[in-house]
């Protein structure tokens, strides 16, 4: 965690199982206001189960997942959700889809021009999403996702179904977006070189525990100083001690 | 961390597609409709029932068609004349006002019953048996029942009706809510919708598709569902006119009849097609595009 950054998310113990098999076992860690967190590993290991947890979007875990010092059990409006896809309401405009949390619906909140304007969407409210690229149908999720002031963005391989320029185009929007409010960020991603270009600290979850249940692995700060330059040697540094840690929890292939 | 406006360094950078210019662009080429490439073929669309009307006339004229099996077109719209736009406006009237009231009854409890039950697993569970059963009664079957319980008044005809438009439109509420994808109702939990607002906001307009489906399914059914209630007791409407030709053996008067019903039946479908085309323009579907793609 960074030094002076005040405990924002705590994830204690948490064990999740599905018919008796244990997928995730007693995973702990904690998240700084404002820290960018990658969590990364093989797939199958518990990550997407993880955040799902986290996300509310699942109640059924033991342990605890605590905002603030409180305990939570369902979604927060302190925590907003970046899926895989954009998962754009089709019938409303680029709009009302961003302030959909907006409750009751306002017309024009002036939030939502100024969010767009921030991901680079400036006066496309009334589009509908059938005429947006892949690209920009994620920036209006990442405004929808920021509209309620989260203090956390929880993201589920946010950028893995664009093209590779589109990618490191949203990743640096992501930084700056997460800068610019403040907004701490625990990322799933299978791209270890977005982790470690992204976040200050990358968790690695392995397949280590009984069964084959996703341990946390590697706890790994990242000390390069921003704005980071992807080949960065440090960071291949890292980039080999992590996939030691995923090589050496799985069984030989 | 201040949480005014920032202008996002990359938002700035014109190099690449998706910034200011470069996205403004595809919408607005979206939304330019583009000339329609196949309005020739539509209007011979429109064109071909008269085609086959002046064949048929031609035919008749020659006596290559019996006139007292087919009447000629020519002879049909004298007969229609001549029984006088009055007369004729109170039968087309009344029929009309029998499926209005039929559908709008029919559908009105069917889009009720039906998203109980697309909500409901147990009232689903529960009712689905007997919708079942109840659909496949044939619509003739009614009839006697309906006479028997209601007279020969209104009501048993808008009730035969309202029973043709019902189950399609309540099929179509059930699938529409069970199809809704789990991807948008896990966006309804994040944003802690309660149940009410996750049906308001997600689940009725996500299933509006399939609803407009089943309603103008329910249309055509009413339709179908006013005829057999006019032919057996009636003195108004289309229906009637069909069995009276019949019992005075004036094939002119079945034909008219038949003609307007078909003239209704493609009117009242355009209207609700264009209600459903109007509510459902966000839909991302090929039939906007397919006529300026691929004109086959």
């Amino acid at each position: 965690m960074q030094p002076n950054a005040p405990t924002l998310l705590e994830v204690r113990a948490v064990s999740k199982g599905y018919d008796g098999r244990t997928v995730l076992e007693r995973v702990t860690f904690a998240i700084g206001r404002g820290e960018i967190v990658s969590l990364v590993g093989p797939s199958g290991c518990g990550k997407s189960t993880l955040l799902r947890a986290i996300a509310g979007l699942d109640r059924d875990f033991d342990g605890e997942i605590l905002l603030d010092g409180v305990p939570q059990r369902g979604p927060s409006a302190r925590v907003g959700v970046i899926f895989q896809e954009p998962r754009l309401l089709p019938w409303l405009n680029v709009g009302h889809n961003v302030a959909f949390s907006a409750r009751p619906q306002r017309g024009t909140d002036p939030r939502v021009a100024e969010l767009l304007g921030e991901v680079g969407l400036a006066g496309l409210e009334k589009t509908l999403p059938k005429q947006l690229s892949g690209g920009m149908a994620q920036r209006v999720a990442l405004a929808r996702g920021l509209f309620p002031r989260p203090d956390l963005l929880l993201l589920d391989e946010p950028f893995s179904a664009v093209d590779a320029i589109t990618r490191t185009r949203l990743q640096d929007l992501l930084l700056s977006l997460t800068r610019a409010h403040g907004t701490a960020a625990l990322l799933v991603t299978h791209d270890l070189d977005e982790a470690l270009y992204l976040s200050d600290r990358v968790l690695l979850l392995a397949p280590s525990g009984r069964n084959g249940a996703g341990c946390l692995a590697r706890d790994v700060e990242i000390a390069a100083p921003r704005p980071r330059d992807r080949r960065d040697a440090s960071l291949a540094r890292v980039r080999d001690e992590l996939l030691s840690g995923i090589g050496a929890a799985l069984p030989a292939a | 961390m201040s949480r005014t406006v920032r202008q996002i360094s990359i938002a700035a950078d014109d190099s690449l597609a998706l910034p200011n210019r470069g996205s403004v662009e595809p919408v607005r080429r979206a939304l330019a409709r583009p000339r329609d490439p196949l309005k020739p073929w539509r209007i011979a669309g429109l064109a071909l029932p008269f085609g086959f009307l002046a064949v048929v006339e031609v035919l008749v004229r020659l006596s290559v068609l019996p006139e007292h099996l087919v009447p000629a077109p020519s002879a049909i719209a004298q007969t229609l004349w001549e029984l006088g736009g009055v007369r004729l406006g109170r039968h087309i009237a009344a029929s009309c006002v029998r499926v209005l009231a039929g559908f709008g009854l029919g559908a009105a409890l069917a889009l009720l019953l039906g998203a109980a039950m697309g909500l409901s697993r147990r009232l689903d569970a529960l009712l689905d048996p007997a919708f079942q059963a109840l659909r496949a009664i044939p619509s003739l079957a009614w009839v006697p029942i309906l006479l028997l319980w209601m007279g020969i008044d209104e009501a048993p005809k808008i009730t035969l009706i309202a029973i043709g438009a019902f189950f399609p439109v309540q099929l179509s509420v059930v699938a529409g809510i069970r199809d809704v994808d789990r991807k948008l109702i896990e966006l309804g939990e994040v944003n802690r919708l309660d149940q009410r607002a996750l049906f308001t906001r997600i689940l009725l307009p996500a299933s509006l598709p399939q609803i407009f489906t089943g309603l103008r399914t329910g249309l055509s059914l009413a339709w179908m569902f006013m005829v057999a209630a006019e032919l057996i007791a009636a003195t108004r409407g289309l229906g009637y006119l069909l069995s009276d030709g019949r019992e005075t053996g004036r094939p002119d008067l079945v034909f008219g009849a038949i003609l307007l019903l078909a003239l209704l039946g493609k009117l009242s479908d355009s209207v609700l097609k264009a209600i459903e085309a109007h509510t459902l323009s966000w839909r991302d579907t090929a039939t906007d595009q397919r006529s300026s793609r691929s004109a086959r």
